[in-house]
């Protein structure tokens, strides 16, 4: 079973043009990323078409990934989470900017301080979302796998557009504040 | 700037954007933000790290395995290792016999340059290529001057099909053709410039003409029938 360091390698290797590394990339992180496209876009066909798209854009962007920024699950994960969701609001509607681009900036410049803090957050946010009333974790569930926009929020939980905003981002900030704790 | 933004403004902000609720304006604001402001890019790392984990219980699904050779084809195309050894564009044009055919006509070629005025007393050298077909219904004599960077050619019988053109490659080694330019129409006898990239690739190299729709082939390799082909060799 590949780790953290060896994806990490893995995807440096991608940045060269190594095409062994990239079929060990697949092989360590295609079925949780297939899990993940699976799971926005509900849809067999579909998700294999947002997987092939996902390591399209992983070889060509191997690159821009830089050990110090993101964990390298967490890259290849929001790859796959933007992409689907694109996907899926092309599906539903024209409405929406392209998701897909956000991995494309540079990523953060995060320290093994800090990757060791977020690395206890993720194990926080799901203590952190519990903290929340159920149906503002739904909310902020729905807008990451579902990618559901604040007007569709608003027209599933029945309340005016900037009223579900507002309670979003007050939602935001009681869990930046747990997960500051 | 980021100063103007207080730091629950910009706790949410970052938290909007990387849960994809912000508008296309709105995005690209904070992008342009967050392309100076490496504390904003490292809150968006934080709350990318979170979110992410809302995934840690989605379980894997093996993809079919059919999936990743189409990946593969996709970014590899025609470079995935063939079982076959891949036969030279040549072989594939199916033209090898008329290219031997070439290079015993050399003599021809001599002969004909000879007569067209090619040659000349200079002692530098120069490449000539007689560009035929199996039966000899389309021949070109061409001429590669290394100095001028031209290529002379003259088509000494057969032309092109109606509403047609003639596009001129250049075949060297194992490499995809590459396009020289396509032959002015209505004339007999024309001459191409050679970019100096592609001046070394020359010798020893093929020139092959084919029949393709106005404006060239589409596709960046002969897409029509390859007309003839001849190795390009060089004289003194």
């Amino acid at each position: 079973m590949a780790d953290v360091a060896d994806i990490e390698s893995y995807i440096a290797k991608c940045a060269l043009g190594d095409r062994s590394a990239f079929s060990a990339l697949y092989t360590a992180t295609s079925a949780k990323l297939f899990g993940v496209c699976l799971r926005v876009l509900g849809n067999q066909a579909e998700a294999e078409d947002a997987l092939q798209d996902v390591f399209v854009k992983i070889w060509r962007n191997a690159d821009r990934y830089q050990v110090n920024g993101l964990s390298p699950m967490t890259w290849l994960i929001t790859i796959a989470r933007n992409l689907a969701i694109d996907r899926l609001r092309a599906r539903k509607t024209a409405q929406g900017a392209g998701l897909s681009e956000a991995v494309d900036l540079p990523s953060g410049d995060l320290g093994p301080e800090a990757l060791a803090i977020a690395a206890s957050d993720r194990v926080q946010i799901v203590a952190c979302m519990a903290e929340l009333e159920a149906d503002k974790s739904d909310a902020v569930r729905r807008a990451y796998l579902e990618g559901e926009t604040y007007l569709e929020l608003a027209a599933r939980y029945d309340v005016p557009l900037n009223t579900v905003r507002t309670w979003l981002r007050r939602s935001l900030i009681k869990l930046k504040e747990c997960l500051s704790r | 700037m980021t100063d103007d933004i207080d730091a629950h403004d910009e706790t949410v902000l970052t938290a909007e954007y990387a849960l994809g609720l912000l508008t296309a304006a709105e995005e690209k604001a904070f992008e342009d933000l967050l392309a100076v402001d490496p504390d904003l890019r490292d809150q968006y790392a934080l709350w990318a790290e979170n979110f992410t984990s809302l995934t840690d219980d989605l379980a894997p699904v093996a993809p079919p395995a059919a999936i990743e050779r189409r990946i593969k084809e996709a970014l590899f195309g025609q470079d995935i290792p063939a079982v076959e050894p891949k036969p030279s564009w040549a072989a594939r044009l199916g033209l090898l016999g008329p290219v031997l055919a070439g290079i015993a006509g050399a003599v021809v070629v001599l002969f004909a340059l000879d007569q067209i005025g090619f040659l000349r007393d200079d002692v530098d050298p120069s490449f000539v290529a007689q560009v035929v077909s199996a039966d000899a219904s389309f021949v070109v004599v061409a001429e590669f001057n290394p100095d001028a960077l031209t290529l002379d050619m003259d088509r000494q019988a057969g032309g092109p099909r109606p509403d047609r053109v003639l596009e001129v490659w250049l075949i060297a080694g194992e490499d995809a053709p590459v396009s020289l330019g396509i032959w002015p129409k209505g004339q007999v006898q024309a001459t191409l410039e050679i970019p100096q990239a592609i001046a070394a690739q020359m010798d020893g190299g093929m020139l092959a003409i084919s029949d393709e729709p106005q404006g060239g082939s589409p596709t960046g390799t002969p897409s029509g029938d390859v007309l003839g082909i001849g190795q390009i060799m060089m004289v003194l």
